[in-house]
């Protein structure tokens, strides 16, 4: 992975049309400001993960749950 | 007028052949957040009905496949904001309004604690076959809601 030191205010350019800037810096909390070409989808890497983690669902667990959201019926 | 169908055969990891209607399949265009250039999905139900889950299947990937469900199901107060950024960007307005799925996480082995995504839904538009996923801004909805309340925790699921 590169590295960079960063302060405040100052940037990183990725591919020649994404610049990344060091809008704040308190505590352990950066805010990051982004300018890119509008078909770039930038999201939170916990969503990305997240969905990753619902693609492993496997057929048996979720009949188990079927079976039991049934049984319950409340 | 007797004219026959069109249908597709495609392999799923999970479900094995499927063979669906070639108009039953449904374009993402763009993809899923994280699945990127995957644009082809079958709604599946294994079930025949009987589960109140689909699964989403991508047709050129037989590995990836999403289980879905009504969010009213589970969660009746949930609701989306209709000034949404990513509402107004597709311009919902004059169209017929979609049906709306979340995604759902089952973590292996523990069923119970199942969660729902309720901060990037997905609408599906049944006329022109379109699915399109949007990440919720204007919300406290999670990641990660569970879905199915725990009997031995007297508190909310908050």
């Amino acid at each position: 992975m590169l590295i960079l030191s960063r302060k405040t205010e100052e940037k990183v350019v990725i591919a020649g049309n994404i610049e990344i800037t060091v809008v704040e810096i308190r505590g352990d909390t950066v805010k990051l400001g982004i300018n890119a070409p509008k078909d770039v989808k930038i999201y939170r890497s916990e969503l990305v993960d997240a969905i990753r983690e619902a693609a492993q669902a496997s057929p048996s667990d979720l009949e188990k749950l079927s079976k039991k959201l049934k049984g319950e019926g409340k | 007028m007797g004219k026959t169908e069109k249908s597709i055969k495609f392999n799923s990891t999970r479900f094995g052949e499927v063979e669906i209607p070639e108009r039953n399949i449904i374009h993402a265009p763009g993809g899923i957040i994280g699945f990127a250039g995957i644009e082809r999905y079958a709604l599946l139900d294994p079930s025949g009905g009987e589960s109140l889950f689909l699964w989403l299947q991508a047709v050129d990937e037989p590995d990836l496949a999403f289980i879905v469900t009504d969010p009213m199901m589970f969660v009746p107060e949930y609701a989306i904001d209709a000034t949404e950024p990513d509402i107004e960007k597709l311009g919902i307005g004059e169209k017929k309004p979609p049906a709306l799925f979340v995604m759902v996480t089952v973590p292996a082995g523990n069923p119970d604690n199942i969660t729902a995504n309720l901060l990037a839904p997905l609408l599906y538009f049944e006329e022109d076959n379109v699915i399109h996923q949007i990440v919720l801004e204007k919300t406290e909805w999670g990641l990660k809601h569970p879905l199915v309340a725990k009997p031995d925790e007297s508190g909310g699921v908050e």
